[in-house]
């Protein structure tokens, strides 16, 4: 059963297209967005969670739009950004407060237990905060309410590896009732190969590569070796061939092995490697 | 009642802002105790008004719309909530002057016969300002310029406050005055239609703002 949407979805500016990104997510499954700065990773999220308007397309959450039901599809998203969001003058009660007004499934018993698990400080004013505090907050405010699709804008960004840890863990725990999903941008790319079942990743607006993270490591080698041994064949097959001074080093999809020499060497690529050797191809 | 709740999210954005109310309410009284007509300290009360009405506006920044703009509404709740935001200081100011009022009596003073409908009209002069204040917001974005804002909040209040002035010296000056109070039940009705037209006026710019916001970008 499929939990996100994503249908056409395009968004025209003056400087910048994105166009036709397609997916969807299924309960109970995290994606990792991934791509270099300015491919459109947040515009996507923010037309998810209505902050932006989509020029074209469609989205679903649930099997509902912005447009046909607003409160119910904003009820069910939980969103946190890599910029805090709150209100700087606000503080942790007046959070409780607003949280308590708009969400009928919000627990402030729960909210209080995020506190003190945190240790965030209830009195001092949230402008204050460091930037863990601010992300844990963030986290607090949609853990304790009924979300089922969590939206992460490089939420994990400047955040210590210590706090970085205990995110990825409380994510893989929020998807584990089968019921919730989680969307995911980072540049982080390890963090990604830990927890995501999905990679869509984008590249100057368009859509290069969208799979399942495990399927999508098992489609390509990660080739080494000296200049020389590439055939004609080959360098054609070769995505995005970095020289170095061992040689170079390419992506190669793993259909294409026959073309390998037997100087070659080869491993299965990482997340980070698939992306690096991809816009590097595109560039 | 979500546009009430944003009327409250206003509210603690600017709370520090409101805080200072009560010193104003003291200024007014100050001006009141000069001698002045007890329309001096209306006028003041409403440009008061004018000015806090559109505070919000200079508390917006992008950032916050990852939290404002998710919270399960539409984007009616959320213009309605600043509309009722900026009517409840129009409340205030006029809750200040019925005080007032009050206080002029019970010290066994003699209200003007014009003052009231005079009043009438300060009001929905009043509402006015910050209904044109508040379209020109949303048509240029929440997120305008804090120079261009500084402008556009407190330049409509000052002008109209200076004006109400002129305004009184000159027409005491003039004896225009016994001519008002000659012609009060006429200028009462008139002081009524100008509040409800103003209230219309109020309505119908809430609705344009809806329409223009819902298909603005946040970011």
């Amino acid at each position: 059963m499929e939990l996100l949407e994503v249908k056409n979805l395009s968004k025209h500016y003056k400087a910048f297209d994105l166009k036709d990104i397609n997916f969807t997510l299924p309960k109970g499954y995290i994606m990792g967005y991934v791509g270099p700065n300015g491919s459109g990773k947040t515009t996507t999220l923010n037309m998810i969670t209505d902050i932006c308007k989509c020029t074209q397309g469609e989205i679903r959450i649930g099997g509902i739009t912005c447009a046909e039901d607003a409160i119910a599809y904003k009820e069910s998203i939980g969103y946190i950004g890599d910029e805090f969001y709150f209100p700087d003058n606000f503080r942790v009660k007046n959070i409780r407060r607003v949280l308590q007004n708009f969400y009928p499934a919000f627990s402030a018993d729960k909210f209080n237990q995020f506190l003190r698990r945190w240790n965030l400080p209830e009195k001092k004013p949230i402008k204050d905060f460091s930037r863990g505090m601010k992300v844990m907050l963030m986290f607090a405010s949609v853990l304790s309410r009924d979300t089922r699709l969590l939206v992460l804008d490089e939420a994990t960004n400047g955040l210590d590896p210590v706090v970085r840890t205990e995110i990825l863990e409380l994510l893989q725990e929020y998807v584990m009732d089968g019921e919730r999903s989680v969307i995911f941008s980072t540049h982080i790319l390890s963090d990604l190969e830990q927890i995501a079942d999905y990679i869509y990743f984008i590249h100057q607006g368009r859509t290069v590569l969208y799979d399942a993270k495990d399927e999508l490591i098992e489609s390509y080698l990660l080739v080494k070796g000296d200049r020389s041994e590439v055939s004609g064949e080959l360098e054609k097959a070769l995505i995005g061939a970095i020289d170095n001074a061992y040689g170079f080093e390419a992506l190669l999809p793993s259909d294409k092995a026959g073309l390998l020499g037997s100087q070659m060497h080869y491993e299965k690529p990482n997340i980070d490697q698939i992306v690096v050797h991809y816009i590097k191809d595109r560039r | 009642m979500r546009a009430i709740h944003f009327m409250m999210i206003d509210y603690i954005k600017v709370k520090q802002q409101v805080y200072f109310m009560p010193l104003f309410l003291v200024i007014a009284l100050l001006m009141w105790g000069q001698g002045y007509s007890i329309l001096v300290p209306f006028s003041y009360m409403m440009f008061v008004a004018i000015i806090f009405s559109t505070a919000p506006f200079g508390a917006c920044k992008k950032g916050d719309a990852g939290f404002l703009v998710l919270l399960p509404s539409t984007v009616m709740h959320r213009v309605m909530g600043r509309f009722l935001y900026g009517l409840s200081f129009v409340g205030i100011a006029v809750i200040c002057c019925g005080i007032f009022a009050v206080i002029h009596q019970t010290m066994g003073k003699d209200t003007e016969a014009w003052a009231v409908p005079a009043s009438l009209f300060l009001l929905a002069f009043g509402m006015l300002i910050i209904t044109v204040e508040f379209l020109i917001m949303y048509l240029i974005g929440e997120n305008m310029a804090p120079q261009l804002l500084g402008i556009v909040r407190v330049a409509p209040a000052m002008g109209s406050f200076f004006a109400m002035m002129y305004l009184m010296d000159d027409a005491e000056a003039l004896g225009d005055i016994a001519m008002m109070q000659n012609r009060n039940d006429g200028l009462l009705q008139m002081g009524c239609i100008a509040v409800a037209a103003a209230l219309v006026i109020w309505i119908v710019s809430a609705v344009i703002c809806v329409k223009v916001t819902a298909k603005r970008d946040y970011v």
